[in-house]
């Protein structure tokens, strides 16, 4: 279970984050809405310690990892593994590195035997035979994501958190995605922490959805009831929704 | 005439196309005034405080090296100032000054254009009649050529300071000594290869740079690689040039 | 005034980091051998040039200057021991901060601002040990090497320049080394390298390492490297030679 309670989070003049109070329960698939912007990337790096907060409180499996330090979030990170927006893998190592990256101090048998596995699992089976080939640049960018989020996989992580990861993706591609996420999240029995600005995919994929505005929760329930939310910015992103 | 240069056209025949360009453009008069007046403000006021800062330490050392080797060449010290002057007109002005100018402007003229050309903007302008040219490249290029001029005439005054300290405070010279040897060796000629010397060069940094820029590969590493490999071609013509400028310079003495 | 010294401070906390970091933590031989080649290798044929090209400048304008005192001769010597002592270490190290520290600096920047830099703290290993680290050692490496083979072709350009300038036979140029270049001077080139070498490789680790705020950030940061380097070189240069002088005159040379 995560909890953040009253966090505050400033960048110079700039509040981020505003008295954010937000609770996830293990094995749910939550998203977190909201405009460009609004703190939701940078609540998500607090939980793998690549932020500090200023005020507040976090707590993860009842272990207080507000002032941790780098060498503290160790244990922390292989629990709660982050997919960047952006692919963010290395250019010049193959594809069978980038996978196992963040289990290569395992011995190789292990690490291949796990890439094998893993890759079915996030669609790219054809690549499973050629990964020791094949380089970053050579693959596209929806791939690209796909193998990123298998290096996260990977390490074996309670929580996965993704970062918009279908911003610039079109409509199927970004639909194919939402059903990864499920699919992964079910089967792999991982709880699921999605920032996106989505509604659709979010009414069609979470288990609950919370929506942030200047830093703070402004609303938060199932899909059935976001639906018929009163909320103002709900109903924003509600109409954006294709009927 | 097309400066999309991709890697299969020469680079050769590129920096010659645009600078064959900018020489009309300057001709012809095809700049804003005002341009060039912001771009002397940069080149010069920009790179005043770096160039200052080296050329001050590459003075005060040049003297104590002579100071070295003339002792084992010729027992006395007291013509040191005036050898010493000679290699800073001819060389180490025009020289250190280009190279520092290099890394500094040619890398920002580089990266600019790069950019600009990644972000499609280049293309924008001459859609709409305008030649980048003579909007960038031309105002770059007389602000480059005064400004190095400028600059080197400045740090041959501060290579010399450099120098008058290190005569007096470690080599026993007198301040009237070591005035009075400065210019027993050099003539106008010197003066002159020197003032050349800093025009080509500054001329020679807006016209490379801004060829590699046109150039640009897309992509966050293609702006990074421009601006790298603007820096080493301007790092190396100069030298190169500079190498053949001496050695024409010598035929006449 | 706080503002250089908090930016010093952070520089020598990087610096030790990399220290700790080198001795401490396992050693990417894999990235060490890919960036030797990348950086070293392919910088091999600008070094050459600009070795070439400096000794042989060199050697045209102490021609000049000897031969008003009829002592030609000992050009080969003087060249040698100047171009060593002072002008090769700065020229070269100056072309390697353009090439070697940016390409290096853009490198580490692109991979800061496309967040491999977080993705692969997140993922349990340290950036600094996997990537920085390496390329620490790789510039610093491949900056003595570079330089000292810049330094070993700069002989051999001053000596080519000499025989087609001054008539001098190549023999007689070699034959003066041993009597002015001596063990100290050698000993200086050396220490210069390193010290250029270590500098360089810092300056472009910790600027890339550093770099914020996307495709004009990573520019920005190769700028400063290039800025940085040069300064750094002067002042290094400058330190070594005025103190290493007084020692070796302190020792009765």
């Amino acid at each position: 279970m995560i909890l953040f309670e009253d966090v505050h989070k400033r960048f110079g003049p700039k509040t981020v984050l505003n008295g954010l109070n937000l609770r996830v329960e293990r094995g749910e698939i939550l998203f977190a809405l909201g405009r460009s912007g609004t703190g939701k990337s940078v609540m998500l790096k607090h939980l793998v310690g690549l932020l500090r907060c200023d005020r507040g409180r976090i707590v993860l499996d009842g272990q207080d990892i507000t002032q941790l330090d780098e060498a503290g979030f160790g244990p922390v990170r292989r629990k709660c593994g982050l997919v960047f927006q952006l692919p963010a893998l290395l250019d010049s190592r193959t594809v069978f590195e980038n996978v196992t990256f963040g289990i290569r101090t395992k011995p190789l048998r292990e690490q291949i035997e796990a890439a094998r596995r893993m890759l079915p699992e996030v669609g790219l089976e054809a690549l499973a035979d050629r990964m020791a080939e094949r380089y970053p640049p050579q693959l596209s960018y929806g791939e690209q994501k796909r193998l990123a989020l298998a290096r996260t996989l990977l390490v074996d992580p309670a929580y996965v958190l993704y970062d918009e990861p279908t911003t610039g993706l079109d409509p199927a591609t970004s639909r194919q995605v939402h059903q990864l996420i499920r699919d992964v999240s079910r089967k792999l029995g991982k709880t699921a922490i999605v920032v996106s600005h989505d509604m659709e995919n979010a009414l069609k994929t979470a288990d609950r959805i919370v929506v942030l505005d200047a830093g703070r929760v402004v609303d938060e329930g199932t899909p059935d009831s976001i639906r018929t939310s009163a909320t103002t910015l709900t109903q924003d992103f509600l109409r954006e929704v294709r009927r | 005439m097309s400066l999309e240069g991709s890697q299969k056209s020469l680079l050769i025949s590129n920096i010659l196309s645009v600078a064959g360009q900018t020489l009309r453009s300057v001709a012809r008069g095809r700049f804003a005034r005002t341009e060039v007046v912001k771009q002397l403000y940069e080149f010069a006021w920009g790179c005043l405080g770096i160039v200052s800062l080296c050329v001050t330490f590459t003075g005060i050392i040049i003297i104590l090296e002579y100071s070295f080797h003339m002792k084992l060449i010729l027992a006395n010290d007291s013509l040191i100032p005036g050898f010493a002057m000679i290699l800073l007109v001819r060389e180490l002005a025009p020289a250190v000054t280009a190279l520092l100018l290099t890394s500094k402007m040619g890398a920002s003229i580089a990266a600019e254009l790069g950019a600009m050309k990644t972000t499609e903007q280049l293309d924008a302008y001459r859609l709409l009649g305008l030649n980048p040219v003579d909007l960038f490249v031309a105002p770059r290029f007389i602000a480059s050529t005064v400004a190095t001029v400028i600059l080197s005439v400045v740090a041959l005054y501060l290579a010399v300071m450099g120098g008058w300290l290190s005569a007096v405070l470690k080599l026993h010279f007198s301040t009237g000594e070591f005035f009075q040897s400065l210019f027993a060796f050099t003539t106008p000629s010197d003066f002159l290869l020197c003032a050349v010397k800093a025009a080509l060069f500054g001329g020679s940094i807006p016209i490379i740079s801004s060829t590699y820029g046109f150039r640009c590969r897309f992509g966050s590493e293609g702006v990074g690689m421009t601006t790298t490999d603007a820096v080493v071609a301007n790092s190396i013509w100069i030298i190169v040039l500079d190498f053949v400028l001496t050695y024409v310079f010598s035929l006449f003495k | 005034m706080t503002a250089l010294l908090s930016a010093i401070g952070q520089h020598v906390e990087f610096f030790l980091g990399l220290l700790r970091t080198s001795l401490f933590s396992r050693f990417e031989s894999r990235e060490f051998t890919s960036q030797l080649a990348s950086i070293g290798w392919r910088s091999l044929p600008t070094t050459l040039t600009a070795g070439v090209f400096t000794g042989a400048i060199m050697a045209v304008q102490f021609h000049l200057q000897l031969k008003d005192f009829g002592a030609e001769a000992t050009l080969g010597g003087l060249n040698t021991s100047g171009t060593l002592r002072e002008v090769g270490p700065i020229l070269i190290a100056f072309m390697l901060a353009g090439k070697v520290g940016a390409f290096t600096s853009a490198e580490l920047g692109t991979m800061k601002v496309t967040d491999q830099i977080q993705a692969i703290r997140c993922l349990g290993v340290d950036p600094v040990a996997f990537l920085v680290v390496p390329r620490f050692w790789a510039v610093v490496l491949s900056s003595v090497l570079l330089l000292a083979f810049g330094l070993v072709v700069s002989v051999t350009g001053g000596m080519i320049a000499s025989y087609f300038v001054g008539g001098v036979n190549p023999q007689q140029y070699l034959s003066m080394i041993p009597r002015f270049a001596a063990a100290e001077t050698v000993a200086l080139a050396c220490v210069k390298a390193l010290v250029f070498g270590v500098l360089m490789g810092h300056l472009c680790c910790a600027n890339g390492y550093w770099t914020e705020g996307g495709t004009q950030g990573v520019g920005r940061a190769v700028r400063t490297t290039a800025v940085q380097s040069m300064v750094a070189i002067v002042l290094a240069d400058f330190s070594i030679s005025w103190f290493l002088n007084g020692i070796f005159t302190a020792l009765g040379k």
